[in-house]
């Protein structure tokens, strides 16, 4: 049983996520993306109507950190260079079903990179909505490339299905 | 206010069909200005034309403006063309290990390329490893080559017969006594021929037959020539050369290895060491081993050109007293002067050697027929020469000899016998008065049955 720590009741931790080859043994781990894309987008109206629009994109933001963060100790960890890293984030984005990562531009020390996500989870399909949706990619990007290179990035989503775009478009910069 | 003019939809076709069409992008009369979507819809075309002209020149960077299905999907390609640029960047870097998914058939050939690049760079990466390797084997070799050269005392050479140059190590230019010549040097074995002693001319030819590409029979030539080489002092030096013939697969000589020895002064010692056991060491004339090996020689030679030998046995008569007088120096100082007056009695070919004490022996060739005549010549010229004082150092002595004489083969065929004939005959020359001649005659002297003893 996992107990809270600090008096935190939701505290995030991988084995929340479950053990599913038990958990569901007929229908494994396969879903509906319109599930996911169900919870998140109701998640964001309750979110909005009690906290407003920007706080709910913070905490979108920083709930895609923390994703992150816990995606790549789990599978990204082992990258030691900007190669490996790269080629597995991208084979691991499919795997997943998150969407098809690529990186447009980036120069040699990783400070400023833009990168692509095609066929996105969260918003691929959408209708335009006249704004970017993508905050929880914003922070999941912001998440893994902190833990890569140790530092803070500054990820803005600037295309996006929702404004028209056919994939979405990032630019993650080191914050100085 | 004048009412404003309908727009015409002809007129907004033509402008619409422009702005596709036209090279040059078309301005947007007055009286449609109004038009929100038309303009709109202009600033969308206008941006995918700056864009696709960019493209279309290489350049990737357009801002690209507005939005929309068509705009999007643009921006896409744009996205995906930077990242192919990117990716084109990471293998030029060296990273091969990168895929591209979700581009067609782009995909499946530039993946193919890359893992190609890949194999290929690890092929090469291996085989410059092994060079590597095989460099380092190399140098380490070629370290203890030159080190083998440096520490041995023997010279080497390696002879390419296909560029016909020839490498010598500096023991090997040492041992010449010629001046240290790092770099190859021609090979040209007629030249180096005129440097070998004319006595060893054969031995040399056999290199250069060698050197001409013959055939070998036993696939890898191996010979050891001891000749003597003019050195760079100018004096003849004798060489010792273990010389390797390396042959290709025709069997033809392709090069020469070897080494060069130094063995003058083993030769010289050689040589000492002969003359030692086989010249006594006072007169320096033939001792009992080398006239007994002139004598087989000559044996030979006698029956082979059909002459004869005279063998002459002498004893000298007072070499006692000398000794007993003068003393021992003085006895072999007289030994010396009448094994010189001897020598000088006899020709080049004749055979003057000494048994010990005040014994000689000599072998002369004589025709058939004319023994006694050789002999008689021979033995007159002795005792003329004897009949003088004879200078010993601390006094001038005369003294007599006595000899012994038989022939070959008119008295036996056999050498031993031959000896003791002679023997025997001196024997009855000293009996019989001493300072006299006396021949073998087998009615007399041979019907003594024990050799006789003689002082």
């Amino acid at each position: 049983m996992i107990s809270a720590t600090d008096g935190r009741k939701y505290e995030f931790s991988w084995d929340l996520l479950g053990d599913l080859a038990i958990g569901r043994p007929n229908l494994g781990n396969q879903t509906r993306v319109e599930v996911y894309r169900l919870m998140q987008f109701t998640f964001r109206d309750v979110l909005e109507s009690k906290f407003g629009a920007e706080m709910t994109d913070e905490i979108f933001f920083q709930a895609g950190a923390v994703a992150g963060k816990e995606f790549y100790s789990h599978f990204l960890a082992e990258a030691k260079d900007v190669g490996t890293f790269v080629k597995l984030l991208q084979s691991t984005f499919k795997e997943y079903g998150i969407g098809i990562f690529r990186i447009e531009a980036a120069d040699d020390d990783m400070k400023n990179l833009v990168v692509t996500v095609a066929e996105d989870l969260d918003c691929s399909g959408l209708p335009e909505l006249e704004y970017e949706v993508c905050t929880y990619d914003e922070g999941f990007i912001a998440g893994i490339m902190e833990s890569f290179t140790g530092r803070f990035y500054d990820v803005k989503e600037i295309d996006c299905w929702c404004t028209g775009d056919r994939t979405c478009r990032f630019t993650v910069d080191l914050v100085e | 206010m004048p009412r404003k003019k309908r727009p015409d939809i002809e007129e907004i076709l033509k402008l619409v069909y422009e702005m596709m069409l036209s090279p040059k992008f078309p301005t947007i009369p007055e009286e449609l200005e109004g038009v929100e979507r038309l303009v709109e819809i202009a600033g969308y075309v206008q941006a995918f034309r700056d864009g696709a002209y960019g493209f279309a020149h290489g350049d990737l960077s357009c801002d690209l403006k507005g939005r929309g299905f068509l705009i999007g999907c643009f921006k896409e390609l744009q996205a995906n063309l930077r990242h192919l640029t990117w990716f084109a960047k990471r293998v030029a870097s060296g990273d091969y290990d990168q895929q591209i998914e979700f581009m067609g058939d782009f995909s499946e050939y530039f993946n193919r390329m890359s893992r190609d690049f890949y194999e290929a760079l690890k092929s090469l990466r291996e085989s410059e490893s092994n060079l590597l390797k095989i460099t380092k084997e190399l140098h380490k070799s070629e370290e203890r080559w030159q080190l083998a050269i440096a520490c041995t005392q023997d010279g080497v050479y390696d002879i390419d017969l296909n560029t016909k140059k020839a490498f010598f190590s500096p023991r090997a230019w040492e041992i010449l006594r010629l001046p240290l010549v790092r770099s190859d040097i021609d090979y040209d074995p007629v030249t180096w021929g005129s440097f070998i002693h004319s006595d060893d001319l054969e031995k040399w030819a056999e290199v250069l037959n060698m050197s001409s590409g013959t055939k070998l029979t036993n696939g890898q030539g191996k010979h050891y020539f001891e000749f003597r080489v003019m050195a760079g002092d100018e004096k003849y030096r004798w060489l010792g050369v273990h010389h390797m013939a390396i042959v290709n697969a025709e069997d033809v000589p392709r090069r020469y290895v070897g080494t060069i020895e130094d063995i003058q002064e083993m030769r010289e010692h050689d040589e000492e060491i002969r003359k030692q056991a086989t010249l006594d060491q006072l007169t320096k004339l033939p001792n009992r081993y080398l006239y007994k090996d002139r004598l087989l020689q000559n044996m030979v030679m006698a029956k082979r050109n059909v002459t004869s030998l005279v063998l002459i046995l002498w004893d000298l008569d007072g070499f006692k007293w000398v000794n007993d007088t003068y003393g021992h120096l003085a006895g072999d100082r007289l030994l010396v002067v009448v094994a010189e007056l001897m020598r000088a009695s006899l020709r080049e070919t004749d055979t003057l050697a000494r048994f010990g004490g005040d014994e000689f022996v000599m072998l002369i060739t004589s025709y058939r027929g004319h023994e006694e005549e050789v002999a008689n010549l021979t033995i007159s010229r002795i005792f003329n020469t004897l009949c003088e004082p004879l200078d010993i150092g601390v006094e001038k002595v005369k003294i007599g000899a006595s000899c012994g004489i038989s022939f070959f083969p008119r008295h036996t065929n056999d050498g031993e016998i031959l000896f003791n004939m002679a023997d025997k005959a001196l024997y009855e020359a000293k009996k019989t008065g001493k300072n006299k001649a006396v021949v073998w005659d087998s009615g007399k002297l041979g019907q003594q049955k024990t050799k006789p003893k003689r002082k």
